[in-house]
């Protein structure tokens, strides 16, 4: 078996205000994993040590086998892709050329987009269904639209992996089952690796294999979905009342919120 | 004779310092991912001519002291500018903004302090606060000014793809395969050099790094490899075009020319925003 992720005791964080401490596990090649928790419990933090944003404290975590301290940003770049909740682009960039930078990694410092670059991108593109917009500036998108560009970008790093943080925070319904339709055809086709963060439970219950759910900082329980979501789980990670039943579509367990 | 002696390195001036403005203004608008960013925004020309005006208070009237008191305080102002901006090897772009608004303004009140205690000798370097090209003495000093630009040029085009990455945030740039701090203490070192090299010889002069960049982008998109050249080129070419209205408009009074970049710029930047709107939006 081997492992794209591979995590022991994992700790760090911000300097001074939060830290995640003793976090393991290990995601397998073509994984769809999830990562569910309340707000600052430290689920982008998860991931922004995992892509380098913030520095490993302690643990061993190692990417396709390779130790991630040793991994310089490029390397990681051409084995991982991370989508976030949003982009801001200060300047008005072509759709195109947005999806373009994801051969960044690929380049020499002084070299070109080849021919090569630009076919993975359209590609990219195409996958994600936003070829008709390759001409629109990115700003001129709608969330749903400019997120499959984002998606499309990190496409383009042809990874083996993609981490996504919220990638569907902004966007409605339609939209978010879109994203995350994408991906499963993109786990199952290509075999890709992904490890997302959402708050939208029921999605992730459908979709993911396996479930870190983060509390504090700390790991409170890792497993299926199946097996990990119960009421007294959920109370006690998300303060709510709630049921568990199973979607009559895919047998997936579903939460039933008690707002009274 | 006229042309050889006076003209020509009065246009090398030009050529040399509209290519350093437009860069840096080009790079500082990307880098500081902020579109009100100019060559001036961190504080440079303030430091700089702080140090011409000590240089003038000394007595020391050869250009080359001046040049070189004044492209000195820039650096220092710089690097003081990002030692405070930074913590835990970490530089963030808003804090770098505030701490050279801040360094430029205490320079400024500096320079007015010195400005009215030694009125009679600060009056040979007015140029300098007016932003001319009318200093342009000896020509080593062009020359030497043409070196520093030129290597600010090439950093900045060496890193252009970087700030392309860097344009939807630093994190995304990180995920890119970008060391973004690494990127930013040189971008930020080439633009030192340009901005440095032109306060020393032409004091500030206004709007040529705000304005050009815009104009480019609107012409060649976004892309810094194509913008960063192509400022360069028109921000040289307007700055001499202007200098020529300075000299010869109110002749035999010459106006500086900061004067007319702004004058002539601003119109024609609101006609292209209005034209243009959609692609103007931040």
């Amino acid at each position: 078996m081997s492992y794209s992720i591979q995590a022991s005791n994992l700790s760090g964080g911000y300097k001074a205000s939060f830290q995640l401490r003793d976090i393991s596990f290990n995601i397998e090649q073509g994984g769809f994993w999830g990562v569910i928790g309340p707000n600052g419990s430290g689920k982008s933090t998860l991931l922004k040590i995992l892509s380098k944003v913030l520095p490993l404290k302690s643990g061993n975590v190692t990417i396709n086998d390779h130790p991630l301290q040793q991994l310089s940003l490029q390397e990681l770049a051409r084995n991982m892709a991370v989508v976030g909740s949003e982009a801001h682009f200060t300047f008005p960039f072509c759709v195109f050329d947005v999806v373009l930078m994801g051969r960044i990694p690929f380049l020499t410092r002084l070299g070109a987009y080849g021919s090569r670059d630009r076919m993975i991108a359209e590609n990219a593109l195409k996958r994600t269904e936003v070829w008709e917009f390759r001409d629109r500036l990115i700003h001129q998108l709608s969330s749903g639209e400019r997120q499959r560009v984002l998606l499309a970008r990190a496409l383009a790093q042809e990874p083996k992996i993609l981490l996504l943080d919220e990638p569907t925070a902004h966007l409605d319904l339609h939209y978010e089952i879109e994203i995350f339709r994408i991906l499963k055809n993109l786990n199952a086709q290509d075999n890709l690796t992904v490890l997302a963060v959402s708050h939208n439970l029921n999605l992730m219950a459908e979709f993911c294999s396996t479930l870190i759910v983060l509390r504090d900082g700390t790991c409170r329980a890792l497993g299926a979905p199946s097996e990990i979501l119960a009421p007294e789980l959920l109370k006690d990670v998300f303060r709510i009342d709630c049921q568990i039943t199973r979607n009559p579509f895919s047998q997936a367990p579903t939460i039933l919120l008690n707002t009274q | 004779m006229v042309i050889l002696h006076i003209r020509l390195p009065r246009a090398l001036l030009g050529l040399v310092v509209g290519i350093a403005l437009a860069t840096a203004g080009s790079v500082y608008q990307g880098l500081l991912r902020n579109p009100l960013a100019d060559p001036y925004i961190l504080g440079t020309s303030s430091a700089g001519t702080f140090g011409a005006l000590v240089a003038a208070i000394l007595n020391y009237h050869f250009n080359i002291t001046v040049y070189i008191f004044s492209i000195g305080a820039a650096f220092l102002s710089m690097l003081l500018v990002y030692r405070i901006a930074s913590l835990q090897g970490r530089t963030p772009v808003q804090t770098l903004i505030l701490a050279g608004v801040i360094s430029s303004t205490f320079f400024g009140a500096l320079v007015l302090l010195l400005f009215t205690l030694f009125r009679r000798e600060s009056f040979s370097i007015l140029f300098f606060l007016l932003g001319s090209l009318s200093g342009a003495g000896s020509n080593i000093l062009i020359v030497i000014s043409a070196v520093l630009v030129l290597i600010g040029f090439s950093i900045s085009m060496y890193l252009a793809r970087d700030l392309d990455a860097m344009s939807s945030g630093e994190e995304d740039a990180i995920h890119l395969g970008i060391p973004v701090e690494r990127v930013k203490k040189l971008l930020f070192f080439s633009s030192s050099l340009l901005v440095g090299a032109s306060v020393s010889l032409a004091g500030s002069i206004g709007f040529v790094g705000l304005i050009i960049p815009h104009v480019v982008r609107l012409i060649v998109g976004p892309s810094h490899r194509k913008l960063i050249p192509a400022s360069a080129i028109g921000g040289a070419f307007f700055l001499i075009l202007m200098d020529v209205f300075a000299r010869t408009v109110f002749s035999p009074l010459e106006v500086p020319v900061g004067v007319f970049t702004s004058l002539c710029g601003a119109p024609f930047f609101i006609y292209l925003l209005k034209r243009k709107q959609e692609e103007m939006t931040f």
